[in-house]
């Protein structure tokens, strides 16, 4: 009987506790309904950086997103992020751009081409040596997001970025 | 016969016992709680965390800045005094923003960092890269010139800093005299508008040796635009002598790895020059 109240003493308490747990954390990426992916532009520009870094890089939101890309319908943007070289002496960019359709991504994929054939036409005179990250850019759509990158390394860095899109 | 009395099979002491354990437990779990929270709003209040971007918001990162600068919002009244290197003068990097408001900077690759770095609002900065004197009159951004921006903005001040594009293969003399014509094109754009021609800032001894921009040419140009600035009674904003190393040439303290271009906290010691120039 001692043996029975012992135990119980020490069960009530765990019991009683354990529905004080957190349930686990929903990952950065998280699903939404389908396949659409849900994760803060910021965080995709981050993991990039990490990995690809950009010298006196500059890191800006969407509320200055119309200064930097022009036609853009800003009207589709959810959420936006993007990196530069602060010094304005490198054309080492990413941004990510989240919409609110795969149609919107797709819009707004143009107008990231717009914004590197620009780019291109800019450094192609004054640093012809960091012409190779302009010439490998990558921009690419996956779901609502679209994505600009021109690195140092711009395989790695899609890599990266496809990985926090997946 | 001692009674005890017992709830469903448990006696009062073993509740009793069960309730203290639990009170305990929930105490503990609340002062750990409060511990952690305390914790992490330290973290929050020293910034140096990588901070979330919100609209509007800019996070700089420049790897070869101080932690300090990284974190540090634009300069403002308050007194902050840039240290320079021991047994040289202090330098000031102190500004008010709200002094460059109605003014209007054009320059070129270096002068981007002004907004790229959120020291002004890009309304107030017409640059890019590549632009010199003689192709600022023409080069059009976001679809006007210069003159064109300078017309429709009227500002009260306008500061110009271009050269450094054309150092490498246009003569000092030809690039005054295409100053000139473009000071004339903005005076008859904007007839109130003071004009402030900022020198061109040193190089890196060792982007000095590529040949290419050297001091040489940056003194000379320096002393072609300053002269102008004496004939036309236009205001000179002496950068380049706030940021030399002992050697004479661009302070690596200051100098991107490039030689050439602006390290953040750079901007700011430029916008206290432009400031107390035209005070």
């Amino acid at each position: 009987m001692k043996i029975r109240n012992f135990i119980s003493v020490l069960l009530i308490p765990v019991i009683l506790l354990t529905g004080c747990g957190k349930t686990e954390q929903q990952g950065e990426g998280t699903k939404q309904s389908g396949d659409t992916v849900n994760v803060a532009a910021s965080e995709v520009v981050k993991a990039v950086l990490a990995e690809v870094p950009i010298n006196s890089s500059v890191e800006k939101g969407k509320g200055e997103l119309e200064n930097y890309y022009s036609g853009l319908d800003l009207s589709t943007v959810e959420d936006a992020a993007f990196a530069l070289c602060g010094s304005g002496a490198l054309p080492d960019e990413i941004a990510v751009i989240k919409c609110n359709s795969p149609d919107a991504a797709n819009n707004a994929k143009a107008a990231l081409s717009s914004h590197l054939d620009k780019q291109k036409e800019l450094f192609a005179t004054y640093t012809p040596d960091e012409m190779y990250k302009l010439e490998g850019a990558v921009i690419f759509t996956k779901g609502n997001y679209a994505v600009y990158i021109a690195l140092s390394d711009n395989g790695k860095a899609k890599s990266v970025a496809e990985g926090k899109l997946a | 016969m001692a009674k005890k009395k017992k709830i469903s099979g448990l006696s009062i002491s073993i509740v009793a016992l069960n309730i203290v354990i639990v009170g305990i437990i929930i105490l503990l779990i609340v002062l750990i709680y409060l511990h952690i929270k305390d914790d992490a709003g330290n973290q929050r209040g020293e910034v140096t965390t990588a901070p979330e971007i919100t609209a509007g918001e800019t996070n700089i990162t420049d790897k070869t800045q101080s932690t300090e600068a990284q974190s540090e919002p634009p300069a403002t009244d308050a007194s902050t005094e840039a240290e320079t290197e021991a047994g040289d003068p202090v330098i000031s990097d102190t500004y008010d923003p709200a002094f460059f408001q109605n003014d209007l900077f054009i320059g070129d690759s270096i002068s981007t960092g002004l907004y790229l770095y959120s020291f002004l609002d890009k309304n107030n900065v017409f640059a890019e890269v590549g632009l010199n004197p003689e192709s600022a009159a023409t080069k059009e951004i976001d679809g006007v010139t210069c003159i064109q921006k300078a017309q429709t903005m009227n500002p009260k001040r306008i500061y110009i800093m271009l050269g450094s594009n054309g150092l490498a293969f246009l003569d000092a003399g030809h690039m005054a005299t295409k100053m000139a014509e473009l000071i004339e094109k903005l005076e008859t754009a904007c007839p109130t508008a003071k004009i402030c021609i900022i020198s061109l800032p040193p190089v890196t001894k060792a982007h000095d040796a590529e040949g290419n921009e050297t001091m040489a040419k940056v003194n000379d140009y320096n002393n072609a635009v300053k002269s102008l600035c004496t004939q036309g009674g236009y205001t000179y904003v002496d950068i380049c002598s706030l940021l030399l190393d002992g050697d004479g040439y661009f302070s690596e303290k200051y100098a991107e790895e490039d030689g050439l271009h602006f390290k953040g906290n750079t901007y700011k010691i430029l916008l206290s020059a432009a400031q107390k120039a035209v005070q």
